[in-house]
């Protein structure tokens, strides 16, 4: 059972490749390697040479990506990723041409593995500290350490994305999901789709994930109408269908049969009756699908002899609401249910 | 039918040495990217080892053109269908050249000649060496004696057309890791008893060389590691059928019965601490030893299954493959 296993080199920028870069790191650390052991990873992870200038140690450490020491300074002029906490201390990857997919997340998480492997304590990385902090099998003291650990005292916001463009400081996976915990009020990161939630007491994280799923199943695309964040504390109601109803339960109701029947040969349908929904006039609306008026008003036509029922008014209003809740529900299933269900 | 499992035949896993700090993170991706070998999983591992594995760009054989690449039927087993070699030789005219005859891994049921050949293509495109690879029959659909009678026809055949290889027939040697490491030992066996070709060495990397069961480290990896005894018990099983562990199986196909190790090359042996083949893997070097054989024996500190492959960045795997590296050099130098 030799040679069977590729390089480590990412060569794509999708979330696949984002965990394994973080979850490399975060082992790293939990297994106490070496700093050099760090570099090296950066190197075969970035399929670069990889760089680490040491003020404090007066060292500079640079390796190939096949893990072979390299000689002598570097000439070129790198980018310097900062090591926290260790003035004077960066790391480079020394990449000719463009930026490999994941030079960036590559250089961060080793920056933030030689901060951790730094402390001489034991602990695990901050990866796996935000693992045990929301993992409900955990025993509370496990996650009461793990909290402190991470320093989180107040309220906690926990934002899960399928994407790899998630950024923060304390960060993890959760199957195929990436997750951030954000402390206090912190602002939840634009340009990718997420569902948060806030747990008011860090010792609550493992409910705030599993209500932070259930917003990330009603998150439209990013740049879609539906916003591509959504929190669990603005659902309200609206969560206990969620949380209820499978994807297959919702995909199987009649109503959203038939707007995934409608959307087939008319992709306007469901973003039309987001508009409509979401806003007080058919003049907004129109102007949110940056449509005229004269377009809706014939496309809520055709709708209504379509649907068998007025989606602008009354009763019509509130079944498409539904439906169209529910159609996210259908379709809004994260990467990991995806996987189980397989 | 009645699965019988490792679990069942040796019950708790006893203690075993920790992974290299800088392997486990591979070690785990290793994990995820492919399954444990059984009955179930084998199609795609076969599948997997055919196509090349998930981020493996497939190896260049030819270096830029300084190794010639051929391929050759020749005569298998008395009786037995003919059997494919891989021939890569340097491209360059020159003397005859040792040869490094070449044995795949693949726990005796997946990989094919191509597999693990890259380990000597430096040598061949520095002009220092021909290498032989030999496409044996896999299990369990061709049960022992087939995979080491194809590996020992296809030496006879090597050694016997060396001239017109470019090869000089006194400098053959034998190399091969995991099943392969085996398969290398059992043909070195056979080789000795029927007194026919001279080796002049060994290279068995981390070796497979005992289906019984019987040592500590081969019952310590219980879903853990490369080549855990779950799988260990699925390769032999394929090899051997209900012979495996009984009285009937012979020293060609596993190596750690033999009783006699006298008369066999100079031998290079390597293993991970924290694998399977551990123990056999140091028995026969000591037994080797004991036998009047040279022997260089490593041991590497953590090394799981294929360590210094799979992660060849990490430090330990990097003094693994320099040291075995340097060893070929030297043996081919003469």
């Amino acid at each position: 059972m030799r040679d069977l296993i590729g390089k480590l080199e990412v060569v794509d920028d999708d979330t696949a490749s984002a965990l394994r870069v973080i979850d490399h790191f975060d082992r790293l650390v939990d297994e106490r390697a070496s700093t050099a052991a760090v570099v090296r990873a950066a190197a075969a992870l970035a399929g670069a040479t990889a760089g680490l200038h040491d003020a404090a140690r007066a060292v500079v450490k640079r390796f190939a990506p096949d893990g072979r020491a390299r000689t002598g300074t570097t000439e070129g002029d790198w980018r310097h990723e900062p090591v926290p906490g260790h003035p004077g201390s960066w790391l480079w990857l020394e990449r000719a041409g463009e930026d490999g997919p994941l030079d960036a997340l590559i250089l961060e998480r080793a920056a933030r593995a030689l901060q951790a492997l730094s402390t001489g304590s034991s602990s695990p990385s901050a990866g796996g500290l935000v693992r045990i902090a929301c993992d409900p099998d955990a025993t509370e003291a496990d996650r009461r350490d793990a909290v402190a650990r991470l320093g989180l005292t107040g309220p906690v916001t926990v934002v899960l994305s399928p994407s790899a463009n998630l950024r923060a400081t304390l960060i993890s996976s959760v199957g195929a999901l990436v997750v951030a915990l954000l402390p206090g009020a912190a602002t939840i990161p634009e340009g990718v789709r997420a569902g948060a939630a806030t747990a008011s007491d860090p010792m609550r994280l493992p409910t705030a994930l599993e209500q932070a799923r259930t917003a990330l199943r009603l998150a439209g695309e990013v740049g879609g109408l539906a916003p591509a964040v959504v929190r669990y504390e603005d659902l309200g109601a609206l969560a206990v269908i969620a949380e209820r109803i499978s994807a297959e339960e919702a995909a199987g109701v009649g109503d959203v049969r038939r707007l995934d029947e409608l959307l087939a040969g008319h992709p306007w349908v469901v973003d039309t009756l987001h508009a409509v929904l979401d806003q007080p006039s058919l003049r907004q609306s129109a102007a949110m699908l940056h449509v005229h008026h004269s377009t809706l008003q014939e496309r809520l036509t055709w709708l209504s002899g379509q649907l068998g029922y007025s989606p602008a008014k009354g009763r019509g209003r509130q079944r498409a609401a539904v439906a169209v809740l529910l159609w996210r529900v259908a379709h809004g299933t994260d990467p990991e249910t995806v996987a189980e269900s397989h | 039918m009645t699965e019988t499992t490792a679990d069942q035949i040796f019950g708790d896993a006893p203690a075993r040495p920790p992974f290299d700090p800088e392997l486990v993170p591979v070690l785990e991706a290793v994990r995820q990217a492919m399954p444990s070998l059984s009955a179930e999983t084998l199609s795609l591992a076969r599948q997997q080892s055919a196509d090349g594995f998930p981020g493996m760009e497939p190896v260049d054989l030819t270096v830029g053109g300084a190794v010639t690449v051929e391929e050759r039927q020749v005569p298998g087993p008395e009786g037995d269908p003919d059997i494919t070699l891989l021939i890569l030789s340097p491209a360059a005219d020159g003397p005859p050249r040792p040869a490094v005859y070449h044995t795949h891994g693949g726990g005796m049921v997946i990989g094919n000649r191509r597999l693990g050949v890259e380990m000597f293509l430096d040598q061949v495109a520095a002009g220092n060496a021909v290498v032989v690879s030999v496409e044996y029959r896999l299990a369990p659909e061709h049960p022992d004696p087939a995979p080491v009678e194809d590996c020992y026809a296809g030496l006879v055949w090597t050694a016997k057309n060396a001239a017109e290889l470019g090869i000089d027939p006194g400098r053959i040697m034998i190399a091969g890791a995991s099943a392969g490491g085996g398969l290398a030992a059992g043909t070195a066996l056979l080789a000795r008893d029927r007194a026919f070709p001279r080796l002049s060495h060994q290279i068995l990397i981390c070796p497979m060389l005992d289906d019984r069961f019987e040592t500590h480290s081969s019952r310590m990896l219980d879903d853990e590691g490369v080549w855990d005894r779950e799988a260990n018990l699925f390769g032999w099983t394929a090899l051997l059928g209900e012979r495996r562990g009984g009285p009937d199986v012979s020293p060609y196909a596993a190596p750690a019965r033999a009783t006699d190790l006298t008369g066999l090359p100079r031998t290079y042996i390597d293993t991970g601490s924290a694998e399977t083949f551990r123990d056999e893997t140091l028995t026969y070097a000591r037994r080797l030893s004991e036998a009047g054989v040279s022997v260089d024996l490593h041991m590497w500190g953590g090394g799981f299954h294929g360590f210094d492959l799979m992660a060849g960045h990490a430090a330990v795997s990097r003094a693994s493959v320099a040291t075995r590296d340097e060893f070929v050099r030297r043996a081919l130098e003469g």
